[in-house]
């Protein structure tokens, strides 16, 4: 089920998902994964990466998925994978546009971390994902997807929120302890 | 026992193995270190990956990597496979362990019986931790330890339970079985990694935290590695319980309304020595320790965490000298919190004021409420605060002049974007001045 890149400019790559499966992506939106963001950018201006991609961790399906997810991405441009999310501190202290001598970037403390909010589509994303959350996770960790990264960490944590530890046990299907 | 071996590799990584060991024998629970010893031994109980030789340069290379780690050639076939194909389903079924595993370059040098094997620090682990409070560092010399035996990684599915925990051998009797049944990769919730668990437990409050802790063995030891983990010590204060807290290592330390009286001197260093570099963050709020009391404990501060980075104070006696010790000692310092702290005089708040400047990352500094006046000892500050963005002064100015707010945004603080001053007077103009210049400004005034 390879899915065809929608994005022109760049040439194709070839993924290669653990079973086998091809997918020919665009190189930008193969960037959305930035476990590949480097060694994309190292092949410069080469028209067509011969060589297919193995990612031998990312089962045929969760990659479609995964493509699916980076080409929304790049095609709507609406949010940038790189921002960084606005924190409490943020609010309260404007950041100004005058340029001033460069400070050494600060640190940030963050807690809690911000909520992750989902756009319309995100969440349509993860709904649509709901039976194999736990194997996108681990696809977003292997490709570096901090955002999805980021919604599905928060989605987890929100099945976890305002539980007792018998209620967390049943959700999660741990076992009993003996 | 596998579940502790990782536990130990995503221990906070800045520290050596010698404190990761140190730790484990501290710790009052026999089993724990017991455990720890006997790990060293067990070796038939890890998981050693095939070694397989690259074609081109002859040196072993796990078969599960793509590309030789001495050569950098592809070890795949022309297909993308390997030449001898491995049976699909097998590699269907190791699906979540590659992930741990794949691409991890085997050291050759290494004899092949070693317990841990060296992970490259720009592997998955560090991306996503990065962006987050304290920059944890997943350095290259983390090791790195399986927490599943191969033999129970044959099929992922729900019923398949790895044994990360020896308490728990009775196989899940799932009621998703069916759907288990119908998609047998699904991975489950107990079958990520420590490191996500781990980062899912930072979108919880301690409260939420606490209760996962409580599911499992597992679960409680990835819930203890929480970065945020905060101790709030109330009541009387005795030697043991100073100890017992510190020993837990917090990251975030609160004394509030505190007796502590009876402690000396020597009893406090001693008791904040066990917290050592892990102390981030420490408050002192209403804590009836003596003079001598709050002075040791910043002394001990000063000596035992140099990565400090927030420093909070209420109502307290200190000597400024002390705080000096704690200005250069924490070199990481971000915050700086003092109300209603006596004890500071104006020579030595120019000292303090003089060494904050050459902190890189300090960026919030917060008085109220102190009889000296630290306005005038920051207009008189002959080095500027670069990274001063934040500053808030409460109740110590008579009249702030236009003058006064200009010296500060030019000179002193060339960086500053949030004000905030209580004072007695003030001049119109500040107000219009401040606006003009585009900083968030609060300007209270106290009128009599």
């Amino acid at each position: 089920m390879a899915s065809p890149a929608k994005v022109t400019g760049g040439g194709k790559l070839i993924l290669i998902s653990g079973d086998g499966e091809r997918h020919e992506v665009s190189r930008e939106t193969a960037k959305i994964f930035r476990a590949l963001e480097t060694m994309i950018e190292s092949l410069g201006d080469k028209e067509e990466l011969v060589e297919p991609i193995p990612l031998p961790n990312v089962s045929g399906s969760v990659l479609g998925r995964m493509i699916a997810w980076s080409e929304h991405h790049v095609t709507t441009c609406s949010f940038s994978a790189e921002a960084p999310p606005s924190s409490p501190i943020n609010s309260e202290v404007p950041v100004q546009p005058v340029v001033r001598p460069k400070v050494p970037k600060r640190r940030q403390p963050q807690f809690p971390p911000p909520d992750v909010v989902p756009t319309a589509w995100e969440k349509d994303f993860l709904e649509r994902n709901r039976e194999d959350l736990y194997d996108l996770l681990l696809a977003a960790n292997y490709l570096d997807v901090k955002r999805l990264m980021d919604l599905l960490c928060a989605r987890v944590a929100d099945l976890i929120k305002g539980k007792d530890p018998a209620k967390i046990r049943k959700t999660f299907h741990v076992p009993e302890p003996s | 026992m596998a579940s502790l071996k990782t536990l130990l590799s995503i221990w906070d990584l800045q520290e050596d193995d010698e404190n990761i060991r140190e730790l484990f024998f501290s710790s009052k629970s026999n089993k724990l270190s017991s455990e720890f010893c006997s790990s060293q031994d067990l070796k038939g109980d890890t998981f050693l990956p095939d070694l397989e030789p690259c074609p081109s340069c002859n040196s072993l290379n796990s078969s599960k990597s793509s590309w030789c780690t001495e050569c950098g050639k592809s070890l795949l076939g022309e297909e993308g496979r390997r030449p001898e194909q491995q049976p699909k389903k097998k590699q269907e079924g190791d699906f979540a362990q590659n992930l741990l595993l794949d691409d991890i370059p085997i050291d050759s040098h290494r004899s092949s019986l070693e317990l841990d094997i060296m992970i490259d620090s720009s592997s998955t682990t560090s991306s996503y931790c990065n962006g987050y409070t304290y920059e944890r560092k997943w350095g290259s010399s983390s090791r790195y330890h399986m927490w599943q035996k191969p033999s129970s990684l044959k099929k992922l599915s729900v019923s398949s339970i790895p044994d990360y925990d020896t308490e728990m051998n009775t196989p899940a009797i799932d009621s998703n079985s069916i759907t288990a049944q119908e998609q047998p990769l699904t991975v489950s919730f107990i079958d990520l990694p420590n490191e996500i668990l781990l980062f899912i437990l930072s979108f919880l409050s301690p409260l939420d935290v606490a209760a996962f802790g409580l599911v499992c063995t597992r679960f409680r030891q990835i819930s203890m590695l929480d970065y945020r983990k905060t101790i709030v010590l109330r009541g009387s204060l005795t030697k043991c319980r100073l100890k017992e807290a510190t020993m837990l290592q917090p990251s975030i330390l609160v004394l509030k309304n505190c007796k502590a009286s009876s402690l000396s001197v020597a009893e406090i260093d001693k008791g904040i020595s066990y917290i050592g570099n892990r102390l981030k963050r420490l408050v002192v709020d209403m804590c009836d320790m003596g003079s001598s009391g709050s002075n040791g404990l910043l002394s001990a501060v000063a000596h035992y965490c140099p990565s400090l980075t927030s420093l909070e104070l209420h109502w307290t006696f200190i000597s400024g000298s002390h705080l000096l010790q704690v200005v250069k000692a924490c070199k990481s310092l971000e915050e700086l919190c003092l109300t209603d702290v006596s004890g500071i005089s104006l020579k030595e708040w120019h000292k303090v004021i003089k060494r904050l400047a050459l902190l890189k990352h300090f960026h919030d500094l917060s008085v109220a409420l102190c009889p000296e006046v630290p306005l005038t000892a920051f207009l008189l500050s002959s080095q500027p605060l670069l990274s001063l963005r934040s500053l808030k002064i409460r109740q110590n100015i008579n009249k702030v002049t236009v003058e006064d707010i200009h010296a500060l945004l030019t000179d002193i603080a060339p960086n500053i974007a949030f004000i905030k001053l209580e004072c007695i007077e003030a001049d119109e103009e500040v107000l219009q001045y401040i606006e003009s210049k585009g900083i968030g400004l609060q300007l209270d005034v106290m009128v009599n």
